[in-house]
Parts: structure tokens; C-alpha cells; sequence
């Protein structure tokens, strides 16, 4: 386990990513783009159809954060940061795999965790997983020195990619680095198992004790419609 | 029959929804003040010191704590003999949109089918108003709430079996709920419990409505159920998942628990949370017409000259 700081400057030199290690912090200099639902998607239909000269930016060594951020027009033109913070991750997922293999980002900023499946995408690619403190983003936009350009004004302030210039963007932990780790895992398979099996124990629960009545599964999730078309173990 | 004027309500309001997404109640900035004072862990203390640090320059630079400043929600309590006068819906959607500009807040409010925003986080019958007749109290209570997506997410509601084991059942529920978001409910949270009450969304409407609860985990005046919340607070914060799921001793600030008669066959449990950056703002208008800000004691002031 690392804990240690890092200043990182884009684009970002490789052989300084190898050097992070899970917990450790890292503040960023220079460019970082803002992607969210929509130009996620948007991004992975365009690499899907082979039409990758079609993204207006260029994220080669840059940071990229999950935000859909709080921008106010500027007078007499540009716009400034008025809150910006990371959003939750997760559910960017099955975006990330293309991403960073054909545009090949420094790091990928979030929130929360990703899929263990694309955890080797990102060691391939190079491209670790770190964290913005979740709600703090008063403190994350008083480190945007300028908003450089905003792109696919179509998707809204929330939506669109905006490139910002950034001083000492942080603190930032490290969530997945290049050895493969991950501290969602580490945590969730360690600690928290232990602390829970402890915590039920000294409660008298059983932890494998179904008490839930309905919704025996979630209707729309994969598992609903076996529920409704075979009968249940007994 | 008294009378208060809605526009009354809506210049209330207005601040209220702005200063929420400012400035934390005072007992929550406290409670984070404390989580980041006590933390032994290294990483759990560099998060706590990070939202504290938050809460800071958010007051020094007037912006919102979180850019997820998410749907405005307005909860008005009315006592017996006090009624408003006016279209009060009308009023807070013209609130929400002046502290959409003035904030400003983020746009939020989309059309659900069509993704269609409509750039004042009015719209589609956004923002929600829930009223509830309250006969112990001789104020109206009103609750502005910004609130974001991320911990509502990870709310839920179930209905337990019958003949389940009432507080196994509620134990293991709320520990479940709490350990599958890990963290990722921007904790440490205030998580709110709710048990029985018809239909489910009025189990949820209690539950979420509980979070607001003042002062911060105090508890509820039946012991059975001041029990159960204290039992449930302790073995949260045993879990250990800290600030974020980055591990500390601090997963919840508060946990405070409604119940509510329901149907014999079905006693629905909901828990719903609050994220640590736990925006809300609450205040009373007396039948005179007399405001008093509780939460943002610092609006009094500002109200009486600005009227």
C-alpha cells in the first residue's frame, strides 16, 4: 500500500503511472476532460463505426473525469467553473474498454468503483482508475484555473465535454493501478466480509436468511424472467 | 382560520432551496467536523479533511457543495387552523427557478422519456411537493431539499414475509442495504428507516422524510423503536466502510427510524440515505407570518431586510 503523493503534469509521462500504487495521491497539472452518459456513448459509437476522426478533442496523456458539472457563462464570453465534481463510475463500464484502447487518456478520474472485467483493459491500456473525493466539488472547481473549450454543446451543461486547464487537481487516490489491484475488491473481499460476518454474528443474524417476501427478483433485471417462467427451489 | 399568503411561501422558499446547496445545517458540519477529528486511518482522514476542506471553500466562494445539486424536493407541514392562500405550486416552481439562476443550481430536471431538459429543474411535475397534516405543531414547517441522485439511487424498499422475525428482519435488511452501497453513497450518510405504513411509497415517503430529523441522531420517543435506532447506528458504523468505502470508523452520522400502522399481511421496510454533503434547509412560518429560518439562522436577517 503506497499513501505516498504524486504530481502528475499532462500529458502525462507512462513510466510515471507505473509508479502509483493503490491509496496513493495524486494531484494533476494541465488538461482534463469532463465525459458523462452521453458522450460516453457517443464516443463508443463513433469508435464503433471506425469514425474516430469525428471526436473534436484529443485525450491522448490527459485526465478525464466522470462530472456532469455546474458551469456559469462568463461576461463578455467563456464560461467559469462553478462546481465540478466526479460522478458515479460504475455505470460507465462498458464505455471505458474502447476508450482508453483507441484514445489512450492518462488517467481516468471518478467515483465509486468499475467492473472487475475491465480492470485488464486499463493495465493493458495503461490507464489507471482514481478517485475525486465524492461531494467535494467547491473545493475540485477552485482548481480549475480557465475552461478551455467546451465540446457537443447539443448534450447540455451537464453533458458536454468541457476541457479544463487545472493546477494541482486534488486529492486523487489511486482505486486501480497497473499491477492490476484494486481497492474496491481488496476492501470488499476483506475488510468489509470481515466486519460484517463480526457485526451479524454479534446481532444473532443469520446472514443467509431470506426474509424478503417481494420483489423475490427485480422486474427489468436478468433474473426476472426465469423467475416468472420456472418454479422455485424449495 | 388563519391565512399565509403562498408568494410568502415562495420567497421562502427560494433562499431556502439556495442557501441549502450552500451551507450545511450546522449539526452536520459538525458531525463531519468530528468524523474527520477522530479518524485513525490515514485514507479515511484525508477524505473527511477533503470535505471539510469542501465545506469551506464553498462558503468562502458562494458555490454549491456538490455539483449534483438534484431535484428540488418541498415538504410543508401544516398544523390545524392555518391554511395558505394562493397557488402554492405555482410559487415553488417559481422558486426553483430563481435559485436555479441565482445559485446557481445544476439543471437537472429531464423528461423521462424523451431526455428533454428543461433548464430550470421545473417541469413534468418536478419539483415534488408533499404535504402532510401535522396537529402537533402551530406553525407551518416547511423543508427545502436539493437533492442529488446518488444516494437516492441506493435507496430501497422491501416487503418481508409475514411471519418473518420482525427485528432480525428490519437488522438484516438496513446492514444489507447499507454494506451493497459500500460507500458508494457518498457516505458517511444519514440513513433513514422506515417500517410498516401503506402503501410503499409511503413507507419510502417516511423513511426519506426521517433523514431530516433534528438534532442529528437523536432518538425517537418510543423506546422500542429508539432501541432498535441505536443498535442500528452502532452496527453501521462497525461496518467499517468509512467515508466514500475507502474504510474508517465513520459509515453514518445519524440513523433515525419512523414506523407506521400498516396491513396485517404487509409491513414494508424502506431505507433511504443521505449523502455526508446532507443538503437541507427547514423553516417556520408562524400564523402571524413570522419566519423563522432553523437550519440558516443567517436568512433571518437577510429575509427581514430583504423584504
Amino acid at each position: 500500500m503506497g499513501n505516498k503523493d504524486h504530481y502528475l503534469r499532462t500529458p502525462i509521462d507512462a513510466a510515471q503511472l507505473e509508479d502509483l500504487r493503490l491509496d496513493d495521491i495524486v494531484y494533476l497539472t494541465g488538461r482534463l476532460f469532463t465525459i458523462r452518459d452521453w458522450s460516453h456513448q457517443r464516443i463508443a459509437q463513433l469508435l464503433e463505426k471506425g469514425e474516430k476522426e469525428k471526436i473534436p478533442f484529443d485525450l491522448r496523456g490527459m485526465g478525464i473525469l466522470h462530472s456532469g458539472p455546474i458551469v456559469a457563462d462568463q461576461e463578455g464570453g467563456g464560461w467559469k467553473a462553478v462546481s465540478v465534481g466526479a460522478t458515479s463510475s460504475s455505470r460507465f463500464s462498458p464505455f471505458i474498454p474502447p476508450l482508453v484502447r483507441d484514445l489512450h487518456p492518462g488517467i481516468l478520474v471518478g467515483k465509486g468503483h468499475l467492473d472487475e472485467g475491465i480492470v485488464k483493459d486499463l493495465v493493458r491500456e495503461k490507464c489507471p482508475f482514481l478517485q475525486a473525493v465524492g461531494g467535494c466539488a467547491a473545493l475540485y472547481a477552485s482548481q480549475i484555473k480557465r475552461i478551455v473549450n467546451r465540446y457537443w454543446p447539443e448534450f447540455g451543461m451537464v453533458d458536454a465535454v468541457w476541457e479544463f486547464e487545472v493546477e494541482d487537481f486534488g486529492p486523487l487516490s489511486v482505486e486501480i493501478d497497473l499491477q492490476g489491484n484494486t481497492s474496491y475488491r481488496l476492501f470488499r473481499s476483506g475488510e468489509l466480509l470481515k466486519n460484517l460476518n463480526r457485526v451479524y454474528e454479534e446481532a444473532g443474524l443469520d446472514k443467509g436468511a431470506d426474509y424478503v417476501w417481494w420483489p423475490r427478483v427485480l422486474p427489468g433485471s436478468k433474473d426476472a424472467f426465469d423467475y416468472a417462467t420456472k418454479i422455485e427451489k424449495g | 382560520m388563519k391565512v399565509i399568503q403562498a408568494d410568502l411561501l415562495g420567497k421562502v422558499s427560494s433562499l431556502m432551496l439556495h442557501h441549502a446547496s450552500k451551507v450545511l445545517p450546522p449539526g452536520v458540519e459538525r458531525a463531519i467536523r468530528k468524523a474527520a477529528e477522530e479518524e485513525p486511518k490515514p485514507k479515511g482522514k484525508a477524505y473527511l479533511q477533503a470535505m471539510v476542506r469542501n465545506m469551506e471553500v464553498s462558503r468562502q466562494r458562494g458555490v454549491p457543495l456538490c455539483q449534483d445539486t438534484g431535484v428540488p424536493m418541498f415538504y410543508i407541514d401544516l398544523p390545524p387552523g392555518l391554511a395558505i392562500e394562493g397557488d402554492v405550486r405555482a410559487v415553488l416552481e417559481e422558486a426553483t427557478r430563481k435559485a436555479t439562476r441565482d445559485a446557481p443550481l445544476r439543471q437537472q430536471v429531464t423528461h423521462p422519456l424523451t431526455n428533454v431538459n428543461s433548464g430550470d429543474n421545473v417541469g413534468w411535475g418536478a419539483p415534488p411537493i408533499f404535504v402532510n397534516y401535522n396537529n402537533r405543531i402551530d406553525y407551518l414547517e416547511l423543508l427545502a431539499v436539493p437533492r442529488g441522485g446518488g444516494a437516492e439511487i441506493k435507496s430501497s424498499a422491501v416487503v418481508p414475509i409475514p411471519g418473518a422475525p420482525k427485528e432480525s428482519t428490519i437488522l438484516k435488511t438496513v446492514l444489507d442495504a447499507v454494506a451493497m452501497a459500500g460507500g458508494e453513497n457518498c457516505s458517511p450518510n444519514i440513513v433513514g428507516v422506515a417500517v410498516g405504513g401503506f402503501g410503499i411509497d409511503f413507507t419510502e415517503y417516511l423513511a426519506r422524510k426521517a433523514i431530516y430529523r433534528e438534532p442529528l441522531n437523536s432518538r425517537h420517543e418510543d423506546p422500542q423503536v429508539a432501541d432498535l435506532e441505536e443498535r442500528l447506528f452502532r452496527a453501521v458504523n462497525d461496518l467499517g466502510i468509512g467515508p466514500l468505502g475507502v474504510g474508517g470508523k465513520t459509515t453514518c452520522l445519524g440513523l433515525h427510524m419512523e414506523i407506521a400502522g400498516c396491513h396485517s399481511a404487509v409491513f414494508p421496510i424502506a431505507v433511504s440515505f443521505y449523502c455526508w454533503s446532507a443538503r437541507y434547509s427547514r423553516a417556520r412560518i408562524y400564523p402571524d407570518a413570522r419566519v423563522e429560518f432553523v437550519t440558516h439562522p443567517e436568512l433571518n436577517k437577510e429575509f427581514s431586510h430583504g423584504k
